[in-house]
């Protein structure tokens, strides 16, 4: 892998890897197969993301992962032009930002942006899609629906 | 135990400032808490708490140069202490106030040392680099939803600064140039101030040719990393006057989270900043026209104009035309960020607004004097958690 930067380290072969962990595993188990679950409370219906162990809604201790669509719309974005961390340095420029799901107004997933940048802004329509970045890492990321070009 | 009604402000001070300086934690803060001590013209026995906050203190060579409260007490003589606190995570400096305030309102001290401790690697080369020795990383918990992205790994722009950013321009229509309006007129006041590290006049130009980190942010949109220590002595009403300078007041002190870093729920431009203003205003007679100068936490540029709306200097959205106006250089409206801010003094999370708004109401400030100056405001940190205190000339 050829660095641009020169910069010791760079260039990694992994972005950092989400950990093991009982409150979320189920979110991870899920992207695995292509899939995108949030914890859902099911007294009052809201879904709680990032994962909690009571609905701070309603205060229910009754959640339970649930199947959302994958679309939502575009609530901010930002195209990154400095590298934090080695496995980015010849990433950049690469784009992130924060999806509000179609399923709940409010609740909101941060979130790799795939597309041209003149076709993102708030408010913009988007779908999920799921990438292997690496031989053990699924992520989704999301990317403008077809002909929502503002 | 007897509270105290009032509160004042009677000493401040800076350590030496500067990149790569070679000064640990200790050096700074001690540096630092002199200077405060000697504003003030108090020794170590006029003082009983300490209050410091934990965070980027360190790591000086060799490892972690942290320093807590009780350590710093008993090195500077000040034992044994009534009361203190090492806080962390809160809203940085005015974390660290906002408790001083209150431990003296409530009679567990009666004269608290406040100190900022900024001790940090300046260059993320040093960051990547030591993150490639390291190896793969495993991150935990809620990080894992951003992390692999590229989220919050080597600073916390793209989320804290650039979202919003990008959009307040697309709901409100801020444009670019209008936030380098705002960097431009700190620029000039940090001209008229000789303790800035950044003094040459620069124009919307200048600002518009300078790299982004991520968009809409741009280079001179972050404060400056240096190494920092920043002091202010908190005191009970009744002992106010028996210092060396005129007592600067507490008016009135908000403190807030809505909650912890997250994007669910909350609007990014919205955020704890309105619920602190809001609390603050409900707690004075005075009002938001009262204000002489205000000093708002600009760690991004975007976090000035989200102070002014929360505040109340303009409406919603407005804070790009009412700065490209003149309303925040000095002999506008609202002049703001008088010091230059932490872009052009360097990082001081927070600490060097608190000073500034002293130094303003008691005269001190030379070109950049805001005349008659008889209350100001500072506010701090961002997003999920934010403080902000309405202070008083005697």
């Amino acid at each position: 892998m050829v660095i641009e930067s020169g910069v010791p380290g760079a260039g990694a072969l992994s972005p950092p890897i989400p950990g093991m962990h009982p409150m979320h595993q189920f979110y991870w188990d899920a992207v695995k197969e292509h899939q995108l679950r949030l914890l859902r409370c099911q007294g009052c219906g809201h879904f709680v993301h990032y994962p909690r162990p009571i609905c701070p809604r309603c205060r229910s201790l009754d959640l339970a992962p649930e199947a959302i669509s994958g679309r939502g719309t575009l609530y901010s974005y930002t195209v990154v032009m400095q590298a934090g961390h080695p496995y980015f340095v010849d990433k950049i420029p690469y784009v992130i930002g924060v999806v509000e799901i179609d399923e709940e107004a409010g609740v909101r997933l941060p979130a790799g942006i795939e597309g041209a940048e003149e076709d993102l802004h708030c408010g913009a329509p988007v779908e999920v899609v799921f990438r292997d970045v690496t031989d053990s890492l699924v992520l989704p990321f999301f990317r403008p629906l077809a002909g929502s070009a503002r | 135990m007897k509270a105290n009604e009032r509160v004042a402000a009677v000493g401040v001070g800076y350590s030496k400032t500067g990149r790569r300086t070679g000064l640990g934690s200790w050096q700074l803060a001690i540096q630092a808490c002199t200077a405060a001590m000697e504003d003030a013209g108090m020794t170590p026995a006029d003082i009983d708490g300490v209050a410091l906050l934990w965070g980027v203190a360190g790591p000086a060579p060799g490892g972690l140069d942290v320093i807590d409260p009780m350590d710093l007490g008993y090195t500077l003589g000040i034992t044994p202490l009534n009361w203190y606190v090492a806080a962390s995570p809160s809203p940085a400096y005015v974390g660290t106030a906002v408790q001083a305030i209150a431990a003296i309102r409530s009679g567990f001290a009666h004269t608290v040392l406040t100190v900022r401790i900024i001790n940090q690697r300046t260059s993320s080369t040093e960051v990547i680099r030591e993150a490639g020795e390291r190896g793969p990383e495993v991150v935990t918990g809620d990080h894992g939803y951003t992390a692999p992205y590229g989220f919050d790994v080597g600073g916390l722009i793209p989320s804290i600064a650039a979202l919003p950013a990008q959009r307040h321009m697309d709901v409100f229509g801020t444009t670019e140039e209008q936030f380098g309006a705002h960097v431009v007129t700190q620029r000039y006041h940090a001209s008229l101030n000789e303790d800035a590290l950044f003094r040459e006049p620069i124009t919307v130009d200048d600002y518009l040719a300078a790299r982004y980190i991520s968009k809409p942010v741009r280079l001179l949109d972050c404060d400056y990393p240096v190494d920092s220590a920043s002091a202010v002595i908190y005191t009970a009403g009744d002992r106010a006057h028996d210092w060396r300078k005129e007592p600067v007041w507490v008016e009135a002190a908000a403190y807030s989270s809505t909650k912890y870093f997250d994007f669910d729920n909350i609007d990014l431009n919205q955020n704890s900043p309105f619920h602190a203003a809001k609390e603050l205003w409900s707690r004075t007679d005075l009002k938001v026209d009262d204000v002489d100068c205000a000093q708002l936490y600009d760690g991004f540029t975007i976090i000035v104009f989200q102070w002014l709306e929360a505040l109340g200097f303009c409406k919603l959205g407005e804070a790009g035309p009412f700065i490209e106006a003149g309303n925040t250089r000095l002999g506008g409206k609202i002049p703001t960020n008088t010091d230059g801010g932490a872009c052009n003094v360097g990082r001081r999370h927070g600490a060097n607004f608190c000073i500034e708004t002293v130094r303003q109401l008691r005269g001190e400030c030379g070109d950049r004097q805001v005349p008659n100056a008889e209350v100001g405001v500072w506010a701090n940190a961002v997003g999920p958690f934010s403080g902000v205190v309405l202070m008083t000339a005697d």
